[in-house]
């Protein structure tokens, strides 16, 4: 009863510090920058009431000793669109905004100033509110915000983002400016990323492959940090998180400051977390332990801008102890039970099976103005991805991975940027190898795979309309060698062979882009929006023949797979005014030679391990399609609603039978009442209704029933000691309710999660 | 020019010190696979001591033994076991692992991780006890070497030899004593690192071959 205790004197002395602090002494500092071209603007006009500031050469304004409350901002500047804006301070405030150039053509003299208008990119970017609700979540728990994204999960730990229907390599992952490489064709590989290493988590819905590479076939998420506040020596901020479920506990700490020309930001966070439970029952070994690094360097000289960007991301998390089968005997008599066999107690402990990764990321870049608009950017990068799975092993220690593999990747891309063009260079190298030691036969092979790739892109403005097109073209090299069994060719006393696979691969194809904003009115706008994205079959879709231990899956590739090739069309429709936004994304997104594994219940692999269920990647046309609707509304100052609904249909094209793993339709609402902009509670709801598109007899068990789940939050903003503090207190999972979810590959074995209560502290200086 | 002549030197640094092609592989002997396999019966004499026997080697012993190989672990065709009814039989396994070593005594150094069970012996007609030691001498039950002892006549029937996998905890909640035929073994969570089968059969007196 002490920790409840402690928590209820802390909520009264805020309510109490709250009243007490209502005096003027707030810093806030404004960024203004370029939206195009990211620059900084100098002698920029700052109006806020009656009173005026300008840019400094860094564009920079701060102000201080303003007093609690909401303020209304209006930005000028020569050549550039006015920004009107409102800021609600509580706290010592930094904020970037992006104003966007005056573009004025020969017949035209509108000026377009929506930055939504400006591409017609079907873009999302979550609230600084939703970034920070979720704290505590991984990454692809944090997207789901947005609708049209929903999770693949490996149990309670591992979640991979799904987007209209896709995911894996399908959806594109960009850390900082730089693709994210990893390895992501495993369904039981999370994303290595910390989201509090970015402060902009943006959804691209578009299959934007001309501008991120090759594989967008379903879109993009994209990770950027904020603008580093350079006005102080020192600032920042420290965040924690304690979770009831699981026990968690997790701090972020970041640092930043400016000297000079020299502007830095230090980033860490440390997490850990034990045995998560579901409404019913403890879920054995589901601990988690996470530590990460990063750092955001940036120096500007003139036209001449540097970056430097270094991140760690480390984990260890355990995989769910009732998983562990070997057999379709033992699938079937864990679906039957509804439950695990066992009984498990509440443990920081982690065991085998468990996976340990470790993600490094370098960046540098360098970008130059040439003239108001026009410049020139190189960025390089090197990202070594390290992942160790371990299972329960006979012969050696359970300390000895069953897989130890390490990605390298390095990456350079050149781009020249205009208002209106980016044309770009880029290429990697990419190196995989097997770390050999582990007494088992790697299901990836070694590889090299190299690309290099061509693209450009242009956008044309017609008085209000915006069009843009853009051609890629990628070439891809890919060389394997590996060790594999020769089951065709058994020895006279049935025992098997290895022999050594080697094998070169050349992959090149042309992507796409076409797309249009029309405005109808200040309040309307339709985008629409052609994708072209080709993926070539990865490493595992061509090459693996052997045991996935960390799903237990035997899965077959098929060396003769060919790219497969999506065009995704989507098109948004948009509605804003002072009470009520809209937004709807129709798609339709037919993919020639659609890669995927099937489940087959009735074939297993035996093998002298044991008999596995058998996964065979398979190849055929597909056609998703579906749509997401977005609403929000606030009603007055005080009341506000919003409600997520997503839809998807995925079925191979020529037999119209539905395609495994896709999430069925989901409804999120919140409501939310708001105390004098400092506080809000909010009850959440989240509706998933039963897969009923799914094939009867392909899986080895029908998908689950639907379910809801309520939750509530509550959050308050006060000033202590001149610096903003931000407490939260919500439930997920309020009633307890038990469920499964058909996007949860563990759902044979348990069921979700159950209640969390969470309380987050954001402690800004 | 001159950031871009420092920024090309620095690009072209980092290229160097990192490589660039991936490894030649090597060749993994897959240690946690058994290549092959084979049970032996060896009669043996029971003796009643008390509430336990004990079981003694005996001169010129009756032996079965059935092998198996391949990726499915199959015995040869038509291959069968016949086992005496009122005799005692000792049955040790005998696994290889890729390398054709003996591989079987992992299983019992890893006794809290493993457990064989046998089912497909008709209700009541055998009575079995485990007696598997490890290295250092500790008795432990595993199944790897135990005693059959055949009670009734049957029909032929498959008798299946599952080496489960257990997960850490696992074992302690199987009795050896009752749970060897436990038709339900899936529930003690784990995988099969053996699953054999082959065709047995308990005979009154002479078989005729």
């Amino acid at each position: 009863m002490k920790k409840p205790g402690a928590i209820l004197l802390f909520l009264l002395l805020s309510i109490w510090s709250w009243g007490q602090s209502r005096s003027c002494n707030i810093a806030f500092s404004c960024h203004i920058v370029d939206e195009e071209k990211g620059i900084r603007l100098e002698n920029a006009r700052i109006e806020i009431g009656s009173s005026t500031w300008f840019s400094n050469h860094r564009g920079i304004v701060t102000i201080s000793n303003l007093c609690r409350g909401t303020y209304r901002i209006l930005v000028t500047h020569s050549g550039y669109s006015t920004m009107e804006t409102e800021v609600n301070l509580i706290q010592d405030t930094t904020i970037t905004l992006k104003v966007l150039p005056v573009l004025r053509h020969i017949d035209s003299v509108e000026v377009v100033g929506n930055s939504q208008l400006r591409h017609s990119s079907s873009t999302h970017l979550l609230t600084a509110q939703q970034r920070l609700e979720s704290q505590g979540k991984n990454l692809a728990e944090v997207l789901t915000d947005i609708a049209g994204v929903s999770i693949l999960k490996t149990g309670s730990n591992i979640a991979k983002p799904v987007l209209n229907g896709l995911y894996g390599t399908r959806v594109l992952l960009v850390n900082h400016q730089i693709r994210h490489e990893s390895q992501q064709w495993g369904l039981d590989h999370a994303p290595e990323i910390d989201p509090f290493s970015g402060d902009e988590i943006t959804v691209i819905k578009n299959a934007d492959a001309v501008r991120y590479g090759p594989d967008a076939l379903a879109g993009v998420v994209s990770i950027n940090p904020s603008s580093i506040n350079s006005e102080k020596l020192l600032s920042g901020n420290i965040n924690m998180v304690g979770q009831s479920n699981g026990k968690s506990l997790l701090v972020n700490t970041r640092l930043e400051g400016g000297i000079g020309k020299f502007a830095y930001r230090l980033g860490a966070t440390k997490k850990q977390g034990g045995n998560t439970k579901s409404a019913l029952y403890y879920l054995g070994n589901t601990g988690v332990e996470e530590l990460n690094f990063n750092t955001l360097l940036q120096y500007q000289s003139g036209k001449n801008q540097w970056e430097m960007y270094l991140s760690h991301f480390g984990t260890e998390l355990g995989v769910f102890a009732g998983s562990h089968i070997g057999s379709k005997e033992d699938i079937l008599a864990r679906i039957a039970h509804g439950r695990p066999f066992e009984e498990y107690d509440f443990s920081y402990r982690i065991e085998s099976p468990r996976q340990k990764t470790t993600h490094d990321l370098a960046k540098i870049s360098w970008k130059q103005t040439w003239k108001p608009g026009v410049d020139i950017e190189a960025t390089y990068s090197l990202q070594q991805n390290h992942r160790k799975e371990y299972d329960l092993r006979r012969v050696q220690s359970d300390d000895v991975p069953m897989a130890d593999m390490v990605l390298t990747t390095q990456a350079l891309e050149v781009l020249w940027n205009t208002q209106q063009t980016t044309v770009g260079l880029a290429g990697s190298l990419q190196v995989n190898n097997n770390t050999p030691g582990t007494g088992t036969t790697p299901i990836i092979p070694n590889f090299d795979n190299h690309t290099i790739a061509l693209f450009g892109l242009q956008k044309y403005f017609f008085a209000t309309k915006v069009l843009e097109v853009g051609l890629r073209y990628d070439y891809k090299y890919f060389d394997v060698a590996g060790y594999r069994y020769d089951y065709a060719h058994p020895n006279a006393d049935g025992s098997v062979q290895q022999y050594l696979l080697e094998g070169q691969k050349h992959f090149h194809n042309l992507s796409g882009i076409a797309g249009l904003t029309v405005p109808f009115s200040t309040n309307w706008y339709w985008k629409s929006n052609f994708g072209l994205a080709w993926r070539a079959p990865s490493a595992n879709e061509l090459y693996s023949d052997g045991l996935h231990h960390g799903t237990a899956t035997y899965e077959v590739g098929d060396p003769n797979l060919k790219s497969e090739k999506g065009l995704k069309w989507i098109n948004t429709l948009n509605f804003g005014n002072t009470w009520l936004k809209a937004n709807a994304d129709i798609y339709v997104q037919p993919i020639r030679d659609y890669i995927y594994a099937q489940p087959n219940p009735d074939s297993v692999r035996q093998t002298i391990r044991g008999t596995f269920p058998l996964f065979q990647y398979k190849q055929a046309d597909a056609f998703l399609s579906g749509a997401d609707l977005q609403v929000s509304m606030s009603w007055n100052k005080n009341w506000g609603y919003q409600v997520n609904y997503s839809t998807v249909r995925g079925v191979h094209s020529t037999d119209r039978t539905y395609l495994p793993y896709m999430p069925s339709d989901r409804v999120q609402q919140s409501l939310q009442y708001r105390f004098n902009g400092k506080a809000y509670v909010k009850v959440n709801h989240l509706f998933v209704a039963k897969q009923d598109r799914y094939e009867e007899g392909s899986d080895y068990v029908s998908p689950p029933p639907s379910y809801h789940l309520l939750g509530v939050l509550g959050s308050y903003g006060f000033t202590l000691q001149r610096h903003g503090l931000i407490c939260q207190l919500g439930v997920e999972n309020l009633l307890n309710t038990p469920y499964k979810d058909y996007m949860d590959r563990f759902r044979y074995y348990a069921h979700a999660p159950g209640r969390n209560i969470s309380f987050k502290i954001n402690y800004s200086f | 020019m001159k950031n871009t002549f420092y920024f090309t030197i620095a690009l072209l640094f980092v290229f160097n010190i990192t490589s660039c092609t991936k490894d030649d592989p090597t060749p993994e002997l897959d240690q946690e696979e058994v290549g092959g396999a084979k049970i032996t019966f060896t009669e043996v004499e029971r003796e009643a001591h008390d509430d336990h026997y004990h079981y003694k080697d005996i001169d010129d012993p009756e032996t079965e033994t059935i092998e198996f190989s391949g990726t499915q672990m199959l015995p040869p065709v038509g291959a069968h076991v016949h086992l005496d009814k009122g005799k005692t039989y000792r049955f040790q396994l005998v696994a290889t692992d890729f390398a054709a070593r003996e591989t079987q005594q992992t299983f019992v150094e890893k006794a809290d991780n493993h457990f064989v069970f046998i089912l497909g012996i008709p209700e009541g007609a055998a009575e079995i006890v485990y007696k598997d030691k490890k290295e250092d001498g500790t008795s432990v039950s595993v199944g790897v070497t135990g005693y059959l002892t055949v009670t009734k006549e049957t029909e032929s029937f498959t008798l299946r030899y599952i080496m489960r996998h257990l997960n850490n905890g696992v074992k302690a909640n199987i009795d050896p004593a009752t749970d060897w035929s436990n038709t339900d073994f899936t529930k003690f969570t784990g995988s099969n690192d053996l699953d054999l089968k082959f065709e047995a059969h308990f005979v009154d007196g002479d078989h005729g071959h």
